[in-house]
């Protein structure tokens, strides 16, 4: 046993807790070892006089106040009893708050996700006489892409220009139907040779889609304007065997801040015999403001199963009577 | 206390009767308090911890389930609530004065006024020695020597192993001698 060891052990020793024969061995150590001996004194001293430091004594009536200063601090911290009736209709607050909260962010993050989609726009809306009730937007149909671009119909409006003599207005165009407009005095203000002027093409297009997201085209006109000239026209369906009308009114120009002004008044006629054809709820009247070249939603109505919507996108272009146009942006979507 | 009897008041306070939490407290608030006076070395905050001691037992008495004795388990508490107030201490505070030997001592002394008055000089020494050790010696020192608890206790108490407290202990006693070398000579 080193002497280590041995401090160790009468530590332990004078805290009973050596077996028999750990003190035995001690006491073997401790017979040989001057030193260890003296230390064995030591502690034991020192073990005596650190039992015998005291703690004061407690203070008069110690007892009693520190008992009502502890039932003191017992009583805030024990919560007030909250009966059934307020547990039931606060938990209900909760869950209905809860919901709400939900359903606001599930609507937001719709709003965010359609506003996403390319070739949709909700950011303006139809403002302005509208009774047409606005459904959320859905995607644009595939089809919606005017495939041949709005420069070939500018470069038509330019050809029946040249061959009027420059009495055309506007121009609308919808497959293979086209209605002009012509002004009634007859004033030249296109036609003359090399002379850069801007267009309106404003194109619009009417769907309806079912359940299963199928779409179909029902009327699909692009209207080339001069600003601030108002088209006025009635085409047909696309749907060859339909009868059905659809009257368009049609006005646009480009405002200082770069964006296409327009309004837009839409209405459609079905042959009453023709009841599965389709039936807008009122006529649509909006005046929209439109960044160039973005589709944006005039208006919706039905439901899940059949819904009809008014899509409307606009732009400019710069034509040189006798000229090709140029292509201009937003001939794509 | 009987032990059965503490046992009762310990299920009824669990049950929420004040009076027999009460009578707990009554049998053991002194032994609480002595030995928060002796880890903080300041009466104040012994009554502190005392509080304290007692009103997070009452809060928590329903996770007591007897593993332990009930004074053990309240020695927990208030080993750790004088250690923490400890460690969060920078304010100046009333020091107690555990110098003055118990009475008992005193009467039983029957030397000369010199002797009486080195024994005195003495133990003011060995108190402010004790307030000196770290902490965690001081509090197992403080509950082996002068609380008279087992190693086996005392672990449970501080959450470390037998052969650590037996160990702190030791080393204790080491430093407490080398601060005391001069008064220790035979």
């Amino acid at each position: 046993m080193n002497c280590e060891t041995s401090s160790q052990l009468i530590s332990r020793l004078l805290d009973n807790d050596l077996s028999d024969a750990e003190q035995a061995a001690l006491h073997e150590h401790l017979a040989q070892c001057p030193a260890c001996e003296k230390q064995e004194w030591e502690q034991r001293r020192l073990h005596t006089a650190v039992r015998s430091v005291s703690a004061p004594d407690l203070p008069p009536d110690y007892s009693r106040r520190l008992r009502e200063e502890i039932w003191r601090k017992v009583k805030m911290t024990e919560r007030r009893p909250v009966s059934l009736s307020f547990r039931i209709m606060a938990i209900a607050a909760i869950l209905i708050l809860s919901t709400a909260v939900m359903l606001l962010a599930w609507r937001l993050h719709v709003r965010q996700k359609e506003a996403r989609q390319p070739g949709v726009a909700i950011e303006t809306a139809p403002r302005g006489g509208s009774s047409f009730m606005p459904l959320p937007a859905g995607r644009l149909p595939k089809n919606a892409l005017i495939e041949n671009g709005s420069a070939e119909q500018v470069q038509a409006f330019v050809s029946v220009q040249d061959y009027l003599g420059g009495a055309m207005r506007w121009m609308a165009i919808d497959g293979n139907q086209v209605e002009v407009g012509m002004s009634g005095s007859g004033i030249n203000t296109v036609g003359e040779k090399n002379a850069a002027r801007e267009v309106v093409v404003v194109t619009l297009q009417y769907v309806e889609r079912q359940s299963d997201n199928k779409t179909t085209i029902l009327s699909n006109p692009q209207f080339v304007l001069l600003p601030g000239e108002e088209a006025s026209v009635r085409l047909s369906g696309r749907d060859r065997d339909s009868r059905d009308l659809f009257r368009y009114r049609v006005k646009a120009a480009k405002e200082k801040s770069g964006q296409i002004s327009a309004r837009i008044a839409f209405d459609c006629e079905v042959p009453e015999a023709a009841e599965q054809r389709p039936v807008i709820d009122s006529p649509i009247n909006a005046e929209v403001m439109v960044k160039e070249g973005t589709p944006v939603l005039l208006g919706a109505s039905g439901d899940a199963t059949r819904r009809h919507e008014l899509y409307m996108w606009a732009g400019m272009r710069s034509i040189t009577a006798g000229s090709r146009p140029s292509p201009g942006k937003g001939n794509h979507l | 206390m009987d032990e059965t009897v503490e046992t009762q008041l310990i299920r009824r306070s669990q049950r929420g009767d004040h009076e027999a939490f009460d009578q707990l407290m009554q049998a053991h608030h002194e032994r609480v308090y002595r030995l928060a006076c002796r880890l903080t070395g300041s009466a104040n905050e012994a009554d502190g911890v005392t509080q304290d001691t007692f009103v997070q037992a009452y809060c928590s008495l329903r996770q007591f389930k007897g593993r332990s004795r009930f004074m053990t388990w309240l020695y927990s508490i208030a080993v750790r609530k004088a250690l923490d107030l400890r460690r969060e201490r920078h304010s100046s505070h009333e020091t107690v004065s555990l110098a003055d030997p118990p009475a008992d001592s005193r009467r039983s002394s029957s030397s000369g006024p010199l002797e009486t008055l080195r024994e005195k000089e003495f133990a003011g020494l060995l108190s402010d020695a004790i307030m000196k050790l770290p902490d965690d010696q001081r509090a197992a020192l403080t509950l082996i020597v002068q609380e008279g608890l087992s190693y086996k206790e005392v672990a449970r108490i501080l959450s470390f192993p037998e052969g650590t407290v037996a160990w702190r202990v030791w080393k204790a006693r080491q430093l407490l001698r080398d601060m005391l070398a001069d008064y220790l000579e035979p």
